[in-house]
């Protein structure tokens, strides 16, 4: 994933305006404001997450797009969104408590001046219940940022999760 | 009346003696289980023995391994297999466990192969399990068979519609008679077309769940659609399929279960029109016409393999569209891998037919991972329920209440709806599958392997 593009500089004002989109964007997520998250989300969103394989370095990448856990678009999104707000999702009632901490982040050009690719690693903290365990889940995420007239917005998402066996009973969260 | 009683609690009695396992924990002609066997690691032992080892289990679809060499990694129960085509085209399924030492000698998921060699010592199989190298060989002086030392293959392998079924038991009856009238509604999935293809590998997720509770809710829980999954009535989107419903169920000996349900009318499953005339070439006219009103089939093949298509309205607000009438349907199988008492891993695919348009791949594909799968918006409530229950019947006193199976006992039904089938009855909710699948299992666990 994204291993093309030269990656901007940090002191570049456009790496601080990224790093702030998905700062903000994790709180949207860890405090259950999925509406204002969807908000910030171009209507051609594509938020996928391709499922991994055990296979040999020489047999190709360790990940598949011919099966994806999410392929979702800005509808999909928004009928999920709507589902949590219901009094039936009950994967998500109570709501899981999450901590999407993101790192990692590097910004790089794209041969479109209003867009960015931004990959970034991820390690979201699940905890459910009255478990004190919790699910970790890393991984990394290739995003396609597009500068409109109000602001950055999400144009894209692909998401790799670092495991073959989700330690997850569902993904009822988002990434 | 009485004496019968005491013979049969006497008869539990000396199975209890003679194979550990007190068969009255599962008493299906009241309609009661008790929860013990959700949550003990001795009867999750016992299962893996007793069920595990001598069922008919589901290992690959033959679009998964096409060609000569083609392999893909799978567990048997407790047991690592590979599933590999050889260079003579057959499928064959041996234990993931080199003879020397114990290692799995295939370490991928799936990939192409001509042989596997050992990653410890080097051992080298050819793919119809030969033992072809061993390093150092001159230092047994003979004493190490080679030939008797290939890979583990199990005694019985054979398909239906690409399903490839594997069995321990050399003498298992044949896996045409083993699965019996549920072919009939596997025909409907697999059968329907030139054939079905899988769309990729496998999702793969773990639950901390009991295997049972998953398998038993595919067989036929028609009734927790209304409140495990409210939020398509407080959406709305339950509104869109409305009429006079048509249902079915089947319930065999052997434990599988499905039910098919759907409203009066001519929806088909949402297939499309290329689709329903090939479907004409391949059904009976007796499953045309049952195939008709259908939005929903769902069953599980005993022990833990569950299938389900279900058709559903995908208009702009589910983000996809099918091509015929905003209705799409997919076709899953999925496997309820047990890992103890208290967990499983979950195995779940997508099939679509070989032949339809891409156009209906793509939204077929889709409608599955947006309700089915790990983020699927309906299995994401399936999997909170059988983990909630697991855990909330580990106490001691919730052990002595017993869990109810009793909808649709004694109930009467229309003489054969489905006049090829003598195990099918009319109507749509009863926990009549349930009760199939826990009597084949209780009797399975109540012999000694």
């Amino acid at each position: 994933m994204g291993e093309n593009g030269v990656n901007i500089s940090p002191k570049d004002p456009r790496y601080s305006e990224i790093v702030e989109f998905l700062i903000q964007e994790a709180e949207l997520l860890d405090h259950g404001r999925f509406s204002e998250w969807l908000e910030l989300m171009t209507e051609d969103i594509y938020y996928r997450m391709p499922v991994r394989v055990n296979r040999s370095r020489s047999s190709g990448p360790d990940y598949t797009e011919k099966t994806e856990i999410f392929s979702e678009n800005r509808a999909s999104l928004g009928m999920r969104v709507k589902r949590l707000g219901t009094d039936f999702a009950w994967s998500e009632s109570p709501p899981s408590r999450t901590r999407h901490l993101i790192t990692n982040v590097r910004v790089r050009a794209t041969a479109n001046p209003k867009e960015l690719e931004a990959l970034s690693y991820f390690l979201v903290y699940r905890n459910r219940t009255n478990s004190s365990s919790a699910d970790i889940l890393s991984g990394e995420r290739q995003d396609l940022m597009r500068k409109t007239e109000e602001a950055w917005r999400l144009a894209g998402r692909t998401i790799l999760l670092d495991q073959v066996v989700v330690g997850s009973r569902n993904l009822s969260i988002f990434f | 009346m009485k004496a019968a009683k005491s013979t049969s609690a006497k008869k539990r009695k000396s199975v209890r003696k003679e194979t550990g396992f007190a068969p009255d924990l599962v008493r299906t002609g009241e309609g009661i289980i008790n929860p013990r066997i959700f949550t003990d690691p001795e009867i999750n032992r016992q299962e893996m023995e007793r069920i595990f080892t001598r069922s008919w289990l589901y290992v690959a679809h033959e679009s998964e391994i096409p060609q000569p060499g083609d392999f893909v990694t799978r567990t048997m129960g407790d047991d690592p297999v590979i599933v590999w085509r050889g260079q003579d085209g057959k499928v064959r399924v041996f234990l993931n466990v080199c003879r020397h030492r114990g290692r799995r000698v295939c370490v991928e998921d799936m990939g192409k192969a001509v042989h596997f060699k050992c990653p410890y010592h080097g051992w080298t199989y050819g793919n119809s399990g030969q033992l072809i190298s061993v390093p150092f060989f001159e230092g047994y002086q003979g004493k190490l068979d080679k030939e008797l030392l290939g890979l583990y293959e199990t005694p019985k392998i054979e398909s239906y519609h690409g399903l490839i079924f594997a069995n321990w038991d050399a003498k298992a009856e044949p896996l045409n008679d083993y699965l019996g009238e549920a072919k009939w509604v596997l025909d409907l999935l697999f059968g329907r077309t030139q054939g079905m293809e899988v769309v990729g590998p496998p999702m793969r997720w773990e639950a901390d769940a009991n295997w049972k509770l998953a398998a038993a809710n595919f067989a036929g829980d028609g009734v927790h659609l209304f409140t495990t999954h409210g939020f398509r009535s407080a959406l709305g989107l339950a509104d869109k399929l409305e009429g006079e419903r048509v249902s079915y169920r089947l319930t065999t000996a052997k434990g599988h279960a499905s039910a098919l349900s759907g409203f009066k009318g001519n929806y088909c499953m949402g297939l499309p029109e290329d689709l329903q005339a090939e479907m004409r070439r391949h059904l009976t006219e007796e499953q045309l016409r049952i195939m008709g009103p259908l939005l929903i089939i769902v069953g599980n093949v005993f022990p833990n393999l569950s299938f389900l298509s279900s058709g559903q309205h995908t208009s702009e607000e589910w983000g996809g569209g099918g091509d015929r009438d905003g209705l799409v349907s997919f076709v899953t199988l999925r496997q309820w891998q047990p890992k103890g008492a208290d967990k499983m891993e979950v195995w779940s695919w997508c099939f679509v037919d070989k032949n339809a348009s891409d156009g209906w791949k793509v939204a077929s594909r889709e409608s599955y991972l947006r309700v089915f799968g790990m983020g699927g918006m309906f299995e994401q409530d399936d999997m909170e329920n059988w983990v909630d229950v697991t855990q909330a019947l580990r106490g001691p006193i919730a052990k002595r209440l017993w869990l109810q199976y009793k909808m649709g006992l004694g109930r009467s039904h229309k003489e054969r709806p489905i006049p090829s089938l003598k195990d099918v009855k009319d109507g749509a909710f009863s926990e009549d599958s349930e009760r199939a699948f826990y009597r084949y299992w209780q009797q399975l666990m109540a012999q000694r392997v």
